[in-house]
Parts: structure tokens; sequence; C-alpha cells
């Protein structure tokens, strides 16, 4: 009992630790500037970056007058104001070594504000399109003449492997991009061996469009089918549906019915699963295309909720409530966090229509998957007395805790 | 004109509502495992949380300084640089850089600095500044040679010599010091060339001497910053003395005189030493949170059995991975790494490697003091003796570290981990 006193005791200290710390600014480096870099699965041969920059608001006003009133104090108006200088700033200073070609270039747009350490930093987002047959590198001269003990922190993925390096703008080199076993020369240069010749056989393929669908698709499946928590949402759904593969000819009289029973079964799951692609397509083209925005602060602690939900409706039917309606209006929130991923994996402006398409697809694709994988196993046990008692109800309240276990996870 | 060799880094947040003081951990080495593990997460998902401005007129950020010049774009091109305007950027850097201990202020500096880092015929002053830069870093070798050439071009700078004074005052080279001095004096800056020679002569043991002596120049200055500075020598003279309430005294003095982070941070030390914690984090608490203000207040909670400490030691680990990504040298802040190893860590033989190797970069009083604590919690006599002599060798006299000689008592003041 004593050692339980303090095993509770130490918690609830170690939580305390937790949420004390909350709060407290630490400075104490020299300064820094962060550079997330992630290169996405390739596409149509070419190399696709991402490029995350933050730099702290006190190094910014150095270069240019961010505090413009020039009272010590930097306001959001001021940042806001600030941004034209900032830009270009940043485009001649943090760019790709070889720019030349069309959307190989780092255009760097405003993306938000974060408190580090030592004080608050802009962050910045840059796509970049590139030739794999090409050594890619990045220059960064920023605060060069400023402050000579500025570095920049580089972290990532590049060519499938992380990447983790530290640079200076007294540097006069560009720290390269190019993954060590990647998809374009090394040091030596183009074509210098037989690795970037082979690769420029594999990009020669036609048209990154259709890559671009293909690529999406399987990523819209992946996703779809490695998202437990989608997988769970139709599992919900098509619960309380008993899709009997079986159909009945010795009795022929009871069997009529039976088979109108199934039909309109199936019909249900039809409009069901019909109704949730509808409700996800709509919220994911709308929030890719950028016409609204979610945030995944209450998108994804409501996906749990949507499963509880329906999980609970299966138990205590409410009269009226059709689950393809429910299937709509849950969609939409799924779809949001669908389009979290798409751009997390933020395809390339040209391409989009492509990827959204592809991506869309492949959620369908893995939709049906699933679907059809849920009838073929509860085959065995669909014809049960004890089907709905088990499975159905049991099932329900095994997803309805899972969900609230997932809903508490995402809010705390 | 004060020369401090002052640890660094900016701007504090106190955790007010947070007083665990109730909570006693239980002191296990799993839940001290498990609490770092917690700290670490803890800060990892803390290195950088979106910032969401309600409204145009919000401040994100102040500045400890507003900036007054940038350099225009492509503006030194073929234009040879301003040394004047370099000389007073690179001096309002350095001066921040103190204050708040924020190291990237040091890098400013050096910018400014830099058509003339490092080239053997830049002008004096600027090679002074460059050395001044060096310090502030603990980059002291380098600082020195910078120095020592500079001063050969033009023996009348008495900055230069003054920096040098403390340079050869912290590496325990007494007597090189004392005709530093000595060639401020011939500069004609009485002032700073008599504080300069009391220091020194302090340290080898004079202390009554140098007591008066900062007594009596104290009444010669009426500028708050000069008294400020004089009082936190004397304070620093008495500590050496064995007054160690005086010395308490003399420092809070300095501070309401003018309140400073080197200052500050000695009479942490103080406090911690003669086992007065609660008042350590009371004058730790508003400082910017500097890894020697960090950790010091890590080991006044440890003391105190406030789980915080935990956070503090998980704070301060992560600012060494830092500084290592960089590509800055942690050896650099020797004392702090000891200390940590020391009081926090439990590790007390790592600490002494690490108090050993400290000695080789800077041998200041405190550095003598925690080797030797290092070594006896350690219960390694034979790096008592052996530090007991190099001490005594280098000139050094200090009660503090007196009870410690061979047949002395052991040190008091000190708690174990």
């Amino acid at each position: 009992m004593k050692r339980l006193t303090h095993f509770f005791r130490a918690l609830a200290a170690a939580l305390l630790v937790l949420v004390c710390g909350a709060g407290t600014a630490y400075a104490h480096k020299g300064s820094d500037a962060y550079l997330d870099v992630r290169e996405l699965p390739n596409v149509g041969g070419d190399r696709e970056l991402n490029f995350e920059l933050s730099v702290a608001v006190k190094d910014l006003d150095l270069a240019v007058p961010v505090d413009a009133n020039a009272d010590g104090q930097v306001t959001w108006g001021e940042v806001k104001a600030g941004l034209p200088l900032l830009l270009p700033l940043l485009n001649q200073n943090a760019k790709l070594s070889a720019q030349d070609a069309a959307g190989c270039r780092l255009d760097w747009q405003f993306k938000g504000l974060e408190r580090r350490s030592d004080g608050a930093y802009l962050q910045f987002t840059a796509q970049a399109r590139c030739p794999a047959s090409r050594p890619l590198g990045f220059k960064y001269t920023l605060f060069k003449a400023e402050d000579t003990n500025h570095r920049l922190l580089m972290a990532g993925q590049i060519a499938g492997k992380d990447f983790l390096t530290t640079t200076s703008p007294q540097q006069g080199a560009a720290v390269s991009l190019t993954g060590s076993e990647g998809a374009g020369g090394q040091a030596s240069g183009p074509g210098a061996d037989g690795a970037s010749g082979k690769n420029a056989v594999v990009q020669a393929q036609p048209s990154g469009r259709w890559v671009a669908v293909r690529d999406y698709f399987s990523l819209g499946a992946h996703h779809l089918l490695e998202g437990y928590d989608h997988l769970a949402f139709l599992l919900a759904l098509v619960l309380p549906l008993q899709l009997s593969l079986r159909f009945n000819r010795r009795h022929a009289a009871p069997a009529v019915a039976a088979m109108d029973g199934q039909r309109l079964v199936w019909l249900n799951l039809l409009r069901t699963v019909t109704a949730f692609t509808l409700g996800h397509s709509v919220t994911l083209v709308l929030a890719t295309l950028g016409w609204t925005t979610a945030s995944p602060r209450w998108v994804e602690p409501v996906i749990a909720l949507s499963i509880a939900t329906t999980a609970l409706l299966n138990l205590w039917p409410v009269k009226g409530l059709r689950t393809d309606v429910l299937a709509l209006g849950f969609g939409m929130v799924h779809g949001y966090g669908f389009a979290g991923l798409l751009q997390e994996a933020a395809a390339p402006q040209g391409l989009l229509p492509y990827a959204l398409a592809g991506f869309n697809l492949g959620i369908e694709a893995g939709q049906l998957l699933a679907v059809s994988a849920w009838v073929l196993v509860s085959q065995f046990v669909v014809n049960q007395t004890w089907y709905h008692r088990i499975v159905v109800r049991r099932g329900s309240q095994l997803l309805t805790l899972l969900a609230v276990w997932w809903f508490w996870q995402r809010v705390a | 004109m004060t020369n401090e060799i002052g640890p660094i880094a900016t701007s504090s947040g106190p955790g007010f509502f947070c007083n665990p003081s109730e909570f006693q951990m239980p002191m296990s080495k799993f839940f001290n495992t498990l609490m770092v593990l917690l700290a670490t997460l803890q800060l990892s998902a803390l290195a950088a949380t979106p910032l969401r401005p309600q409204s145009d007129g919000e401040v994100i950020e102040v500045l400890p300084v507003v900036t007054r010049s940038r350099p225009q774009a492509g503006a030194f091109v073929g234009k040879p640089a301003d040394s004047r305007d370099a000389i007073s950027a690179s001096r309002q850097a350095i001066s921040v850089a103190r204050q708040t201990g924020d190291n990237r202020y040091w890098g400013r500096a050096q910018a400014a600095l830099a058509p003339w880092w490092d080239r053997a015929d830049a002008p004096v002053e600027l090679a002074v500044l460059q050395a001044t830069v060096q310090q502030g870093r603990h980059e002291f070798e380098a600082s020195r040679k910078v120095l020592v050439a500079a001063l050969s071009r033009q023996p009348g700078h008495a900055q230069g010599w003054l920096n040098l004074a403390a340079l050869e005052r912290l590496s325990a080279r007494y007597n090189e010091s004392l005709a530093a001095c000595r060639e401020v004096a011939r500069t004609g800056q009485g002032l700073y060339a008599q504080a300069c020679e009391l220091e020194t002569r302090s340290m080898q043991g004079q202390h009554e001497l140098a007591i008066r002596g900062f007594a009596q120049l104290l009444t010669q200055v009426s500028d708050a910053d000069q008294q400020s500075w004089l009082l936190s020598l004397q304070a620093e003279a008495r500590e050496r003395a064995g007054q160690d309430a005086a010395a308490q005294a003399a420092y809070e003095k300095s501070l309401a005189r003018q309140p400073d982070l080197y200052t500050s941070i000695a009479l942490s030390d103080l406090l911690l030493r003669t086992g007065n914690n609660t008042k350590a984090l009371a004058v730790l608490a508003p400082l910017p949170q500097t890894d020697a203000v960090v950790l010091r207040r890590g080991v006044a909670w440890r003391r105190l059995g406030d789980p915080r400490w935990q956070e503090a030691l998980a704070t301060f680990k992560e600012r060494v991975a830092d500084l290592k990504r960089r590509g800055d040298d942690p050896g650099l802040h020797g004392r702090e790494l000891a200390m940590s190893a020391l009081w926090l860590e439990g590790d007390a033989a790592g600490a002494l490697a690490l108090a050993r190797k400290n000695l080789v970069l800077q041998r200041e009083p405190v550095d003598w003091w925690l080797a030797l604590q290092s070594a006896q919690a350690a219960a390694n006599s034979s790096a008592v003796i052996e530090l007991s002599n190099e001490w005594t060798k280098a000139g050094l006299k200090d009660a503090r570290l007196e009870p410690a000689r061979p047949g002395g008592a052991r040190l008091a003041g000190k708690v174990a981990p």
C-alpha cells in the first residue's frame, strides 16, 4: 500500500514537472535558424522537395526593419507589414544552388509564427521541383554580414533517408541535397557514373500526370487501409448490416422475403458507403484547393467522436436518423482529415488536380477493399443467431471505448 | 569598463502557479529516470510552439536593443568599412551580450568587426574589441594572443591591458596580471589600475589590503556603475577572506546600485555554498535563464526537494546537445558541466574529470573549489592533495579552500548529492 502511495506521489510530481515547465522561456544559444527539408516520393522523374524555414524575429530585424517604428517591440502588424521586404531577403539568401530550371527554385511564402526557447520565430515555406539528373544544393547566406556566429540547423528526409546537418552563412559551399544513392549526380557531376545514367532512363518515362494519379492513388489507398480511425468508422457503419452472400433457394417461399430483405441491406450498404464517399470527397476537394480550411485541432477529435457516435447509435438506434445521412455528415469531417495528409504530401501545384483525383480514387479503392474484406470475414458469423448480440453489440461497445480513448488522446 | 568574464544568455519566465514543495520525491533511481525522461520529452515537445496573435497590435517579440543601423545590401561592396561604425556597433553588441547573456550578440559584435578580425594590421582598438568578444565566448587563449600582439603595437592602450590583466588573473598567473595592472597605471587610468592590482593581490592572500583598498576607492567614485563594480570586487575579496556575511552584504549593495548578471550569479554561488538555497533561488529567479542560471536553480531545487530540478537538468542537457549541434565546443563551459555532474547527476568521478579539464581553461578560485568538491565527493584523496599543491604553487590563497588542505577539515557549506 505504501509503495502504491509512493507511486502515485511520484506520478503526480512527474506530471507537475510536465505542467509547470510550460510557459517558461529559456534562451542560451547563439543565433540559429531551422530548416526542415522533405523530399516527396518521386513523381514523374523530377524531385519534389518541401522546405520549411524558421528564423528569429530578433535576427530578421537586423537585416530588415521589422520593428518599423523602432520602439524595441515587434507587433504582429509590423511583421505583416514587413513581409514585402522579408520574402525577397529570403529568396536571395536561402536558395537552391541550381536555380535555372523552371520550378527548381525557392519562392518563400510566409506560413506563421512560432515560439522557440529564445523568442518568436517566423516560419516560411517553399516547394521546389528539380530535375533528378542534376546535383542539387542549398545555399544559405542569411545574416552573413550581420552575425558571424549564425547557424542554420537543417533536418528532414532526403531520398528516403534522414538528413541532419548544420551550416553557416560563412561557409562558401552549398549544402548538398542529393541523397547518397539518390536521383542525381554526386559531387562528380551528372551522368558521371552508371547510376545516374540508369536513373535518367527511368525518369524518361512519359508524363507527370498519370504518374501523379498513380502515386497519389497508392497514397490514398494506403492511407485508408492504414488509417485505423477511418477503418473503425467504416466498421461502425457496416456492423449492423447483416450482409449475407448466401442465397438460399431451398425454401422457396420464405426466400422471396429474405431476398428482398437482403437486397435492402445491400442497397443500404451501397447508399451508406456512397454517402461517406460523397461527404469526404467534397471537403477533401475544398480543403485541398484552399477554399475552406479546418484545423486538425478539432477535426481529429471529431473523427474520433464520429466513430463513438456511430457505434453508440448501433447500440441505441435513434428513430429517423439514417445511417447514410450520418455517413455523409461525418464523411465531410473525415475529408478534412484526408486533406491534411494530402497537404502534408504537398502535391506540386501544376499536378494538383491529378494528385487529388488519384488520391480520392485511392481512398475509394481502399474503402471498397476494406468493406469487401469485412463482408467476406463476416460470412462466418453473419447467419448466427447471436450475430446481433455478440458482433453488433459487443463490437459497437468495443468501438465506442476505442473511440473515446482516441478522443481523449487527441484532445489532451 | 568592467571586465566581466561572465557566463552567458535572455528573458526569463517564472513558473507562477507551481509550488510543488509539498511533493516529496521518493528518491528511487527509477523515478529519477522517469522524471528526467518526462522533462526531456516535454522540452522537445516545447522546442517550437505555434504562436497565434489575436490582433495587429499584439507584441510578439521584445528586442533587447533597438536596431539603429542596418547594413545596406551591397553597401560595403567596393567601399572600405568605417572603423568608427564598427567600434560603436561592436561595443553595443558586447554590452547587450553581457546584459542578456544572449550569445547571438557576441556573433553580431564579431560581424561588426569582421573586416579586421584576426588581421595583424587591424587598428588596436578593434583588435582589443575582438579580444573582448573572444573572452566573452571563453576563448581565453585566442583572446590573450590577440591582446599581446595588439599591445606590442600600441602599449598605451588601457583597456587592452585591463583585459589582459583579467585573463592572466583567471589563469592564476598573478605576477603577469600585476604587471599588466602596472601598465594600466602608466596610461594614467589610476582608478582602474588600482582596482586591478587590489583584485590580484586579494587572490594572493592580501585580503585585508584589498578590502580596505576597495573601500577607499569607493569614496572616490560617485557613478552608480563604478560603485556597483567596486562593491562586487570587494564582495569577492571578502569571500576569499572567509567573511561570508560581509561578502553577501557587499554583493547585495552592489546589485542595489546596479543589477548585473555576473554579480547576481556570484551572489547565488555564495548563497548555495552557505546553504541558503531559498535565497539563492530568489536571486536567480529574475535573471535571464542562461545555462549558468538554469543549472544553479536546479542545484537549489534539488537541495530543497523540489522536483523541478529534473526539469532544469533536462534543459541544461538539451542546451549542451544544442551547442554540439551548432558546432560549438561545450568544453568552454566546463565549470557548468562539472557542476551539473557533481550536484545534479550525482557523478562525482565524472565531475572531477570535468573540473580538472576546466582548470586547464580557467583557474578562478571557484574553479579550484569545484574541483576540490568533486575530489572529496569522489573520496579521491590523492586528487585532493594534487589540487592543493597546484593552487598553492599558483599562489592562490582563499579561505574557502583552506579546510581542504591535507589534514584539514572537510569543506564547509558542502551539500553532498
